[in-house]
């Protein structure tokens, strides 16, 4: 008795801790619909002038400073997000829309890597998102450029 | 050495007078199939919230109707669209500004998105502001002043929809 007791507190504890470790996606998605998907829509596809996420967004944490972009845009860095749901956010965007522009040993935020680069925050955004997507290109790190 | 040696080889045996491989596999069993249970007790399927859907009830042609909250403009619902759809001949702004409001049938929120319909002259019927939770302009992605048809290929606003996208949020 006592031992089937121990089993089943083991379990629940083992439960709690796989919740705890994994990211709030219902809180991400909500967050992705109140401050990002008014320009950058539904299914990340975007439109006139707002960049694609939908199956490009993963290319830029191939390399440093393209990592450092998703943070450093204006959008991402002066959003009235606090750095864990920034952080959890563009974790969220990268796993829904990534598709097959996600690099296998991808890494995801953390809440003080966000918490550090934002405070940096890209003051031109286009030509460096231009110059950056030429530069992954470049590295072959992207392929075919699909949205530049 | 010999007395680790010696102290493995009590505890080992020890073990292995108590248990048995079955006893393993069985508490094993529950283990699993009990944690992997959890989440299908009421408790835990509770939390995973409402329905998406929400439940309508009032007057979708009235400025007061629970999803024109924070609007500002004409009701496609009076135009010849509903607040899920634009008029014949106009194209949904693929850009928008989107809010929460609170339905007061089953009193959850959910998020709108307010896609404006461009494309033909204002409609000029039904003309509602209200405005919760609408901010400055220099807010831009939760101001309702901005003419959201900036995103579409005609920038001529004729009305707003009011589309439920999703439940919203709470901590």
């Amino acid at each position: 008795m006592i031992r089937s007791t121990l089993l089943v507190c083991i379990s629940l504890l083992l439960s709690a801790q796989v919740s705890s470790a994994e990211m709030n996606e219902t809180r991400a998605k909500y967050n992705y619909q109140m401050f990002c998907q008014g320009c950058h829509t539904q299914d990340g596809m975007g439109g006139r002038a707002v960049p694609q996420l939908k199956g490009f967004i993963g290319h830029f944490p191939k390399s440093q400073k393209g990592r450092e972009y998703l943070i450093r845009v204006p959008g991402s860095a002066n959003s009235v997000l606090n750095d864990l749901q920034l952080a959890e956010v563009l974790n969220w965007m990268i796993i829904n829309f990534g598709e097959n522009s996600v690099a296998a040993n991808w890494r995801p935020y953390d809440v003080d890597e966000v918490s550090e680069l934002r405070k940096n925050p890209l003051m031109e955004v286009l030509q460096y998102r231009k110059d950056l997507v030429a530069e992954l290109t470049s590295q072959n790190k992207i392929m075919k450029v699909e949205n530049e | 050495m010999k007395l680790f040696d010696r102290f493995f080889e009590r505890s080992a045996r020890s073990v292995a007078q108590r248990s048995s491989r079955r006893g393993l596999l069985k508490n094993l069993g529950v283990a699993l199939v009990g944690g992997a249970s959890i989440p299908l007790l009421p408790v835990a399927r509770a939390s995973q919230g409402a329905p998406q859907k929400p439940v309508e009830e009032g007057d979708p042609s009235s400025c007061e109707y629970w999803r024109y909250c924070a609007v500002d403009g004409f009701l496609c619902q009076c135009c010849g669209g509903t607040y899920n759809s634009c008029p014949p001949g106009t194209e949904m702004s693929t850009i928008t500004w989107i809010g929460t409001c609170r339905n007061p049938v089953d009193g959850r929120s959910y998020v709108i998105s307010y896609n404006d319909c461009c494309g033909v002259n204002q409609c000029g019927t039904c003309l509602c502001q209200r405005d919760e939770r609408d901010r400055p302009i220099y807010r831009s992605d939760k101001s309702n002043d901005i003419n959201w048809c900036l995103g579409s290929t005609s920038y001529v606003y004729n009305c707003s929809t009011a589309i439920v996208v999703g439940l919203a949020f709470e901590e």
